[in-house]
């Protein structure tokens, strides 16, 4: 019995180590003045609203390839829109020559060297991507939003 | 005397017209470094595109249809009508200079090159909150007329026509415009203020017209969050010049009867003349956007000394649902000018030969009619759906109702101009695939 109880709380620990690891994650540079972001200043940053955001914030967003499947999980995390959505929001701001969307990292290797070389890059990767050279600033996964909204404000 | 610093550089902005777009299409082209301080960067150009294939059939074969003043009109099946292609080039030449530059190939009335560059502009953005643009740049008076030809960005197949149609001869300038924007409570606010000129050729309901506006000044506010947007423009501009042979002849016709005869010819005749005339246009707009409902309405006004373009009131209000990746929609619109100005009575002395009464009352006719036909009355009903069936394509229906009164077709055009004097009516249903890249 006792066996059966151990190998239970071992399945559930493992579920919670691989979630741990599995955690998007906001990482800037280590050398990056900012410590945290709250959600807005993330959405802000990867949504094109740099005018909204204090001088310090003004960093470049890494955005990854649609077949990545973390890039998907990130938007709709991050403001509960599947990526035709965030395409269809990009073309509107691209070709009314507001902003350019994000430059894209062909890999989560690529995104997080990218931010360990520039101070001014910040990225999404899951957290067992995190390497010394970048610091975490936000974790996507404690957030919570509303079912069928686009209200994510803090 | 103090001059409004658009009037002082409408002159430079005629000449910088050519210049800029030769200028920034070959930056384009060849990545030349434009400024000395750019000597050391990268200049870095990404390319991106839009197309959209339509298919439109309409019942009334009398009736010409078309989704702008500038461009070719249909009736019966048509695929140029909502169709267009086009390309964009952003040019990134330090941290604070930019460039972008649009060519959207589409069914213009003038097949001019310069009639297919939407935007060809040098932008400084000294700070993340204020840019400054010079050069070819697309009017933003209405929600979607930054980007009315991408067909991916918006849920119609065309932008209501009834409300865009009609401004369309301002859709694009060339001159400067400073931006301001910042983060204001949960949202963005921003204000825009824009001077230059323009020109267009149009066709109207018989002719073909060169029409170029001088001093065009606009200035525009914006708000908005991730669900609401709400925004307010105005904008005028005056008439420089409007090439229409028939309305010049029907002036100097008007302006040879003495006042003793027609009272009120002398101030017709000056009216009919396009040129010094302005013209202005107010709207306000609000929107609503959530994961599975929008809401769209936009509130239009435009006024003219100019006779043959009377006070006009626009209006459309469009709602959808969302259904994951399909949503439908309803949309309706309106458009109404005010009544033609009254233009007195005859007074026909008897020792003048009867032919000479029927000229004056045929010129009478004439002119009447010309106000008259220079009006706007037209309601439409639309229902469509439009299906986001992977992440660049989106497949449209529409089917849409237009109501035109008689003699108030100016947004269309009419194989049969008997057809105009007589309220018509259509159904257009349009099937198109939009795809950006």
């Amino acid at each position: 019995m006792n066996f059966i109880k151990t190998l239970i709380l071992l399945f559930f620990l493992s579920i919670n180590v691989e979630t741990l690891a599995n955690n998007l994650v906001i990482i800037v540079n280590k050398d990056h003045a900012v410590d945290t972001l709250n959600k807005k200043q993330v959405i802000d940053i990867y949504m094109g609203r740099q005018a909204a955001l204090s001088k310090e914030l003004q960093v470049k967003p890494i955005d990854l390839e649609s077949t990545l499947d973390i890039k998907r999980e990130f938007y709709q995390k991050l403001v509960n829109q599947d990526l035709r959505k965030i395409n269809a929001y990009w073309a509107r701001l691209l070709f009314s020559a507001r902003a350019k969307p994000p430059m894209k990292a062909e890999s989560i290797e690529d995104a997080v060297n990218t931010v360990s070389k520039s101070v001014d890059k910040i990225a999404y990767v899951p957290e067992s991507a995190v390497n010394d050279e970048v610091k975490v600033v936000f974790r996507l996964d404690n957030v919570t939003f509303e079912a069928n909204s686009y209200s994510h404000y803090e | 005397m103090f001059k409004r610093p658009d009037i002082l550089l409408t002159p430079f902005f005629i000449h910088l017209k050519k210049k800029i777009c030769i200028l920034l299409v070959a930056l384009v082209t060849s990545k030349i470094i434009l400024f000395s301080q750019f000597a050391y960067a990268e200049v870095d150009v990404d390319f991106s595109g839009f197309a959209t294939l339509s298919y439109g059939h309409s019942t009334n074969d009398d009736l010409k249809i078309k989704p702008s003043l500038k461009n070719n009109a249909y009736s019966g099946s048509s695929i140029l009508r909502d169709s267009y292609i086009g390309g964009q080039a952003n040019i990134t030449l330090s941290d604070n200079w930019d460039s972008v530059v649009q060519v959207v190939l589409q069914d213009r009335v003038s097949k001019d090159f310069d009639n297919y560059v939407e935007y060809a502009f040098l932008r400084y953005r000294p700070s993340s909150k204020t840019s400054i643009r010079i050069g070819r740049i697309i009017s933003d008076y209405y929600f979607l007329t930054e980007y009315r030809s991408v067909g991916a960005a918006y849920y119609w197949v065309r932008p209501p026509q009834s409300f865009y149609a009609f401004a369309s001869t301002l859709s694009n300038y060339d001159g400067a415009d400073f931006q301001y924007q910042t983060g204001l409570l949960k949202g963005l606010f921003n204000i825009k203020a824009s001077i230059g000129t323009t020109s267009a050729s149009v066709r109207n309901l018989t002719e073909e017209a060169d029409a170029e506006f001088k001093d065009l000044f606009s200035l525009s506010v914006k708000y908005e969050t991730d669900k609401l947007a709400i925004r307010a423009s105005h904008t005028e501009a005056r008439v420089g010049s409007f090439s229409n042979p028939s309305l010049t002849e029907l002036s100097l016709a008007v302006s040879a009867v003495p006042e003793s005869i027609w009272s009120e010819a002398a101030v017709i005749s000056k009216g009919l003349i396009p040129e010094g005339k302005t013209a202005t246009y107010s709207s306000l707009g609000i929107s609503y956007d959530t994961s599975t409902w929008f809401f769209y309405s936009e509130f239009s006004r435009s006024d003219s000394t100019w006779l043959t373009s009377p006070p006009t009131k626009l209006a459309y209000i469009s709602a959808g649902y969302k259904f994951d990746n399909l949503t439908i929609y309803a949309t309706s619109s309106y458009a109404s000018s005010s009544s033609a100005i009254d233009t007195g009575e005859l007074i026909l002395p008897d020792y003048l030969p009867p032919e000479s009464q029927a000229q004056l009352n045929q010129l009478k006719y004439a002119t009447d009619l010309s106000l008259e036909q220079a009006r706007v009355g037209q309601r439409s009903n639309s229902i469509g759906a439009n299906w986001q069936f992977n992440h660049h394509w989106v497949l449209k229906a529409q089917l849409d109702r237009m109501l035109i009164d008689a003699n108030r077709g100016l947004l269309f055009e009419y194989n049969n101009l008997d057809s105009l004097t007589m309220e018509q009516s259509t159904k257009v249903f349009t099937v198109s695939a939009s795809v950006v890249f």
